[in-house]
């Protein structure tokens, strides 16, 4: 297979070249016949080998071929379009330099059903990635993943009531006088409670199921397996002021008392936008070099784990031009069936908290307590620092 | 496309972000436009990136709704409600990306009032 994989590759990137020599040489020789038709043959053979010499020639050719995928595409396009494709140079510590490629593609598809005010939700995710190297020995990555996900999410509710084009105009001319009084530092907190009259939003519901199928292995799979997960998330939001939903986000009210007391809000106002959500699932782990796991029970063999989420954002606070947001996040994971061993040693349960405050300007102080899987120890972690953004690492 | 008050569809993100307390009534549209989706209140970055998409999918709901039901956009040539509630989604999910980012996807999603009078 990786033979076969390297040769469509190659096979590609020759073929863009030789599409584009046979163009060229094509529109040559059209020319040439009119000149010389008994030369014109030979002729546009040496000026094709000239003019591909030429690597400045060839990066153009290229660039415009890029540009071709950048246009509406076509299917066969949209396809190669999601395919990433990065030669590579190997290098471990006892070997020499080997040539390889990463590849990359990631395709979702979206699909959904709207009824009345539900929405089905539909997202299939097939990506492949992974690392060959043309002497597999070679290669210190050898792990290539295929998977294929499917999440659905039935949503219903978040729907602003039914609302005639004439109050649409109403709203958005308002929404402009609002714009045209901030800039001109003029009261404006009446315009918005003429929009908030006109605009009702039902509180909303999320109920969703992912499913993940992984396939991972080497690069000539001698060695694979198959890890499968499945997820289930819930999520409400109290949008509707004057629904009881909000008043169950128990998880606010402090919160609502530090903005009231600190003038952030003008009233005791718990917010229906921060109601925590909730993950629950059951994933396939196979432990990857655990070496504490083989000592124990004598074998790394793969086991099944429950999980519990549950995530929790609010406002704090605004000062100045600062908004300070707290943020918390609870997991609790399980094995099913453990090892004794495992037991004795408290490795088949972990739960792991953390809270932070943090502004808008990267300035965080942040508790940690528990500990993730893979930690060996609980430990309790204080930070307070300053964040700062130097690259654009999470922006792509 | 620039964070303008010229748009609808920027304007039209701006006080819906705004409704759903993504961030307060304080903030001025141009101050808006150069937020993170880390500074908004959906974007959890404590929580694992399972949960931060479910967040991230209940707030692009919401906002196709809005776009649709206030402001009456209708979807761009070859575009849909679910393209669309996961293209709004597929962005919310990368921290660094700005508001004035996601009206991008949200002009490239939507056809707004203002366009659809040309």
């Amino acid at each position: 297979m990786p033979a076969r994989s390297i040769l469509t590759i190659l096979l590609f990137f020759i073929s863009t070249n030789l599409f584009a020599q046979e163009n060229v040489k094509t529109e040559l020789l059209k020319i040439f016949q009119r000149i010389d038709p008994k030369e014109a043959e030979s002729l546009s053979i040496s000026a094709v080998k000239e003019i591909f010499s030429k690597p400045d020639l060839l990066n153009d050719i290229f660039s415009k071929s890029l540009g071709l995928l950048e246009k509406k595409p076509s299917a066969p396009y949209k396809f190669i379009r999601d395919l990433n494709l990065k030669p590579k140079a190997f290098q471990t510590d006892s070997f020499p330099v080997s040539l390889g490629f990463e590849y990359k593609y990631d395709n979702s598809w979206t699909k959904n059903k709207k009824t009345g005010k539900s929405l089905f939700l539909q997202n299939y995710d097939l990506v492949f990635n992974g690392e060959v190297a043309f002497k597999k020995k070679q290669n210190p990555n050898n792990f290539l993943e295929s998977s294929f996900s499917y999440e659905g999410a039935f949503m219903w509710g978040g729907q602003p009531m039914k609302i005639d084009d004439a109050t649409s105009d109403k709203i958005q001319e308002i929404e402009d006088s609002i714009i045209e009084r901030r800039q001109r530092k003029e009261p404006y907190l009446d315009l918005y409670q003429k929009v908030n009259s006109l605009i009702t939003v039902t509180d909303q519901f999320y109920l969703g199921i992912k499913g993940k199928f992984a396939f991972e292995s080497n690069q000539d799979f001698t060695k694979r397996q198959f890890s499968p997960g499945v997820l289930i998330g819930f999520g409400a939001k109290g949008w509707n002021k004057n629904e009881a939903l909000r008043y169950l986000n128990i998880l606010d009210y402090p919160f609502a008392l530090i903005r009231l007391l600190t003038g952030t809000d003008a009233a005791f106002n718990v917010y229906g936008a921060t109601f925590p959500s909730f993950l629950f699932g059951i994933d396939y782990v196979i432990p990857n070099k655990d070496t504490v796991r083989k000592t124990l029970i004598g074998n790394d063999d793969p086991f099944s784990r429950l999980r519990f989420e549950v995530g929790f954002k609010t406002r704090v606070a605004r000062i100045g031009k600062e908004v300070i947001h707290f943020s918390s996040n609870f997991r609790w994971y399980q094995e099913l069936n453990p090892n004794n061993a495992i037991k004795i040693n408290k490795l088949d349960r972990s739960a792991f908290f953390v809270a932070s405050l943090e502004s808008y300007t990267g300035l965080f102080v942040s508790y940690t307590t528990g500990k993730l899987p893979f930690d060996r120890k609980n430990d309790q972690v204080y930070a307070l620092g300053f964040r700062y953004n130097l690259g654009n690492m999470k922006d792509k | 496309m620039a964070w303008t008050t010229k748009k609808r569809a920027c304007k039209a993100l701006y006080f819906s972000l705004q409704r759903a307390n993504q961030y307060d009534l304080l903030t001025e549209f141009d101050e808006a436009g150069k937020l993170k989706m880390k500074d908004l209140l959906f974007y959890n970055a404590n929580s694992s990136d399972d949960l931060r998409r479910q967040e991230a999918t209940i707030l692009s709901f919401r906002l196709n709704n809005e776009f649709v039901e206030i402001y009456k956009a209708k979807f761009e040539d070859d575009e849909t409600e679910a393209g669309s509630i996961f293209k709004m989604t597929e962005l919310m999910l990368k921290e660094n990306k700005t508001v004035e980012s996601l009206c991008d996807v949200v002009d490239a999603c939507y056809k707004f009032r203002d366009e659809q009078k040309k």
